[in-house]
């Protein structure tokens, strides 16, 4: 009976041993996790997000003894509703102490996206004025907005040869980010701005906001 | 001698029948269109080219942010994916979901409305309309008269290089008029071209399809060119009537004119609001319909078997050549 106990942990250990690992990605507004249309109450307002992406890139692992462990250079898409992972190898999420990572697409590095993976346009964040993407997609509805059915759309973006804001990220071994967007909904005014989709300093001022709202669980 | 015999009838019988599974619809209603007199636009490349810059260029909006393709990307199937109702230079939305732009010079009627029934003049609306560029040709041509080497481009496709708001439209037209789809998976089956085949699911799709859509989407370009009610609710918000916003009529509220499926499967979300955000939405849509005044809606019947068929059917309609011609997309840049 032992053997058999035995060999089964061997077993277990074996399948989780070659198993990856996943970074996630989740939304908080006013200290609740949001899904998708869910309405929340936040400073005597009503929100809903229907839809948050963003590209990450240059995605760096780092110790605690400030190694580079792992990184992932190329844009990978974050849909909170949908894919909202980061696959690691095994064993760097508990070694990483701080991450870091810039939110957006090098534009610089593809004018006409391909067909599949995240880099594709049916992702919906690839922007053809600019032969660039996106670098954050945040949609919903807030009840101080003016457009119909108190729609507000923002899509954020840097210019081409514009720089990403870059989150940094103190892990300690955990793996669940928090993206907070309390500062967001304080801080914009969805009333008179429920529309933001250029490139402009509007886009910059969220943009760095999102970067600087990311927590770990 | 009987089992023999046997064995001889139950062979047959199970070809029949493997037979009959696996390709049981006519190739025969299939056809390609047929042609249509475009001597109006003697062939002219340079005139293409000129288009294909055009239809890229933000300099036709007011902001200079938005070009044609802002709303109709190539790769996925000029259409804009992603956003229910598209917008424009200025931030605002319009009304409507841009629709996909394919197979246009079979079309006798343009936008949801059909109320441009001129392909050469097409242009002109999103190009003035508010929610879409906001501009004006006034605006337009002396912008466009000094950016790098436009007036050229011009006068290889014009023989001059004056720039004008009709030789504008015309150059659009010609990028136009090439946006041509029949090589999808579905094309390639029913042209039974060498190793094109229908997997069993996607050939009861096609069956179904044939029962129930095509008095709307009739093949082969996948729609009848006509205005429709497909039996969908009228938005209080959003207050679009479709043809009757344009004809005053009451008799045309809730028409629309019938989208090509070509690619459909790329070009969501769906209905001129987009309000179905997925195939399965539409679907759904058709299957639960109580009471239309369209009669051809009556008779759609839907099991969840059927819809998963049909849904499998509509993604051969993807034509992957069409979405990568290297041709219909980005203008290389000038040197």
């Amino acid at each position: 009976m032992k053997k058999i106990y035995s060999l089964l942990f061997c077993f277990f250990c074996l399948i989780n041993s070659s198993k990856a690992q996943n970074f996630t990605f989740q939304i908080e507004l006013n200290k609740e996790l949001v899904t998708k249309n869910k309405l929340t109450f936040f400073q005597g307002d009503s929100i809903t997000i229907s839809n948050f992406k963003f590209y990450l890139s240059n995605f760096i692992c780092i110790d605690q003894n400030g190694r580079e462990i792992w990184n992932h250079k190329e844009p990978a898409l974050i849909d909170v509703f949908g894919k909202n992972e980061l696959v690691v190898p095994q064993g760097i999420i508990q070694q990483t102490q701080t991450v870091n990572f810039e939110i957006g697409v090098d534009t610089i590095l593809t004018a006409m996206p391909p067909l599949d993976g995240d880099l594709s346009a049916k992702n919906g964040m690839f922007w053809t004025w600019k032969e660039g993407y996106m670098s954050v997609k945040l949609e919903g509805k807030h009840s101080l907005s003016t457009e119909l059915k108190n729609q507000y759309t923002l899509h954020l973006s840097t210019d081409k040869e514009g720089v990403r804001p870059i989150a940094v990220v103190h892990t300690i071994g955990k793996r669940d980010f928090i993206i907070q967007l309390d500062d967001i909904f304080l801080e914009h005014s969805f009333s008179a701005f429920p529309n933001v989709m250029d490139i402009g300093e509007s886009s910059t001022v969220l943009l760095q906001s999102i970067a600087n709202s990311i927590r770990v669980l | 001698m009987k089992p023999i015999f046997f064995l001889l009838v139950l062979i047959t019988f199970s070809f029949i029948l493997y037979s009959f599974d696996n390709q049981s619809f006519e190739v025969s209603t299939y056809h390609t269109p047929i042609d249509v007199d475009l001597s109006k636009f003697p062939k002219n490349e340079a005139a293409f080219e000129l288009g294909r810059f055009l239809f890229y260029s933000p300099s036709l909006s007011k902001k200079e942010n938005t070009s044609c393709a802002t709303c109709h990307l190539q790769s996925t199937g000029f259409a804009h994916v992603d956003h229910q109702l598209s917008h424009g230079t200025n931030g605002t939305f319009s009304n409507r979901n841009a629709p996909a732009l394919v197979n246009l010079i079979w079309k006798n009627h343009f936008m949801w409305d059909g109320r441009i029934v001129d392909l050469q003049i097409l242009s002109k609306s999103p190009i003035t309309s508010e929610h879409e560029m906001d501009a004006s040709f006034e605006l337009i041509i002396p912008r466009l008269e000094n950016l790098y080497k436009t007036k050229e481009k011009f006068a290889r496709a014009f023989g001059d290089s004056a720039i004008t708001e009709d030789r504008i439209l015309t150059a659009l037209t010609y990028f136009m008029i090439e946006l041509k789809s029949f090589d999808s998976k579905y094309d390639k089956v029913m042209r039974n071209e060498k190793g094109a085949q229908f997997t069993k699911t996607e050939a009861r799709g096609l069956t179904i399809f044939r029962n129930q859509c095509t008095s709307c989407h009739t093949e082969p370009l996948l729609t009848n060119n006509q205005f429709e009610s497909n039996g969908i609710a009228f938005d209080y918000v959003y207050q679009d009537r479709g043809r009757m916003e344009f004809t005053h009529k009451k008799k045309d509220s809730m028409l629309f004119v019938v989208p090509s499926l070509r690619n459909v499967a790329l070009s969501f979300p769906y209905m001129h609001d987009g309000r179905f955000e997925t195939l399965d939405d539409v679907l759904n849509h058709y299957q639960h319909l109580k009471g239309s005044r369209n009669k051809k809606l009556t008779q759609i019947s839907l099991s969840n078997e059927d819809k998963e068929c049909l849904k499998q059917f509509l993604y051969t309609l993807t034509d992957t050549s069409y979405i990568t011609n290297p041709r219909l997309g980005f203008p290389p840049n000038d040197i």
